[in-house]
């Protein structure tokens, strides 16, 4: 490995982007799919896509159309919309389930006119790519902080390029020119890159920083634990299309303006049907506003409303829809997608310069 | 000639193999197993299928029995509890594990306590009601089915 001399900015830059780059670039990379991958199944599994028009059933409705055809399934919760946001109208309803060897279930139902359109088991490509970019599909943590590390690293990453390229200011409309030989022009690629990632690796930076301090238990900012003590169901086999309107209506009444996006049945014993959605706050996830119901009498026992949490419990449901991007829909999502291509390409152009860098020159070769 | 490539290309392939020796078992997670199914038994004249992960043995930690029945029969049944024993019902009530039937996941899903002295050959699953009607045990034979697996 050739030695670097130069600025220790520019060292610390280098080095950090040798052991580094391809990796940030990858994960960059699987973020941005990752953004888009409930769009991407939606183009090429047509099981998950919505007729057009109003939506014309309820969700017990759909929650029934899902029982009638899969009796073997014990079906756990009721996805009106598989997205941070609820505003994408294109998606089907997921009723979500456990088959009989314990696996994920998956019914779609479609909410113009409640027909079924099909099913799926395990993994879907949103899953996937989910657990690709989140934690490398590691199930013991190692692969959670083997992504997480990378926030700080690009944080520092910025600092110490905008250090090293002194013009940055004016950086923003100097396109590679060509002509220039390959090293120049992916040299000035991996600059240009670099300033326009000013609007958005700060964003990903800092909450990757928070993940990793929340994981830790560092900082704990969550809500208060879930209501207990609830009545245990008979049967959750048993739960009809009726019992889903009516507390789909009770959690409406209880906070008023709610957009259901979520409704999940008692997971544990003592927990309660939790009915969840937005609620016309800015940034936040879908969970924040929540109505926990005993799922045996009816009654509300919990109301978790983002208008009245402090700034840190509000913080802690803002960092998913900043990093995601999917707060504002599609809109927001192909933004986010292309600036994490941006991130994606800022990570493989500077692994360009300095294979580049290190190649022989051409004299030089045999 | 690649040396100088390698800082970049080793944490690359060290990273892709993590992920690729990972998804094996992360997807069987979200998979399931496949399950042997065994003959019905019957109960308070209501009909129990009896399951569990193919392959697998009782004092393994992902195995557990699931009970399928119909809402109608559990209805009647009233919870349903089950426990290991040989020829006779045990009678200690701790050896006895309800049937969770009312949560969203691990329904229908229950993991009894294997006896110390755990007798292959004569090893048989206990089932009960709580109401009246069904609080008779019944059992069904499983040493020999799980002795099999071995």
């Amino acid at each position: 490995m050739s030695s670097t001399k130069g600025p220790v900015h520019f060292r610390i830059h280098h080095f950090l982007g040798l052991f580094f780059g391809t990796f940030a670039g990858i994960v960059c990379l699987t973020g941005s799919v990752a953004v888009v991958s409930h769009e991407l199944q939606w183009l090429f599994v047509p099981e998950t896509r919505a007729g057009s028009g109003m939506p014309d059933t309820t969700p017990g409705e759909r929650w029934d159309a899902a029982r009638s055809a899969y009796p073997g399934i014990v079906f756990g919760g009721i996805a009106l919309s598989p997205t941070e946001s609820g505003v994408e109208d294109y998606f089907a309803t997921v009723v979500r389930g456990v088959d009989e060897g314990g696996g994920e279930f998956r019914a779609y139902v479609d909410p113009v006119g409640g027909r079924l359109l099909g099913s799926s088991r395990g993994v879907d490509f949103p899953a996937f790519m989910r657990a690709l970019h989140y934690y490398l599909f590691d199930v013991t943590g190692a692969g959670f902080y083997m992504v997480g590390i990378l926030g700080p690293i690009l944080l520092v990453m910025m600092v110490t390029g905008l250090r090293t390229y002194r013009g940055w200011r004016k950086g923003f409309a100097k396109w590679p020119r060509a002509g220039l030989k390959p090293r120049s022009w992916w040299g000035s690629l991996h600059r240009l890159l670099g300033v326009w990632s000013l609007l958005f690796l700060p964003v990903i930076g800092l909450t990757v920083v928070w993940y990793l301090l929340e994981w830790d238990g560092l900082l704990q900012w969550e809500d208060p634990e879930l209501a207990k003590g609830a009545a245990v169901l008979p049967d959750i086999r048993a739960v009809s299309g009726d019992d889903i309107d009516q507390w789909v209506g009770t959690a409406r009444n209880a906070l008023p303006g709610l957009k259901i996006t979520n409704l999940w049945l008692p997971w544990e014993e003592g927990t309660a049907v939790s009915v969840s959605g937005q609620a016309g706050d800015l940034l936040v996830r879908e969970r924040a506003n929540a109505v926990e119901i005993d799922p045996v009498s009816g009654e509300v026992l919990r109301v978790n409303q983002v208008s009245e949490m402090g700034w840190k419990q509000r913080w802690t449901h803002t960092a998913d829809p900043l990093h995601f991007g999917g707060f504002a829909g599609l809109w927001s999502k192909l933004v986010w997608f292309a600036s994490g291509l941006v991130l994606s390409a800022l990570c493989f152009s500077g692994v360009a310069v300095y294979c580049l860098r290190v190649s022989p020159p051409k004299s030089a070769r045999p | 000639m690649i040396r100088p490539f390698l800082p970049m290309i080793l944490p690359f392939v060290l990273v892709t193999a993590f992920a690729t020796g990972s998804y094996p078992l992360w997807r069987k997670e979200t998979r399931g197993s496949a399950m042997t199914v065994l003959p019905s038994i019957v109960l308070g004249g209501e009909s129990l299928v009896l399951s569990h992960p193919a392959g697998r043995l009782p004092m393994e930690e992902t195995f557990a029995w699931r009970i399928s029945l119909s809402p109608e029969s559990l209805a009647k049944l009233g919870p349903l509890e089950v426990a290991y024993g040989e020829g006779q019902p045990p009678r200690l009530p701790a050896t006895w594990v309800p049937m969770p039937a009312g949560t969203a996941f691990g329904a229908f899903r229950v993991t009894p306590p294997l006896p110390d002295d755990f007798p292959p050959e004569r090893l048989r699953l206990w089932v009960r009601g709580r109401n009246p009607g069904a609080t008779t045990p019944v059992s069904i034979e499983v040493g020999t089915i799980l002795k099999s697996i071995r």
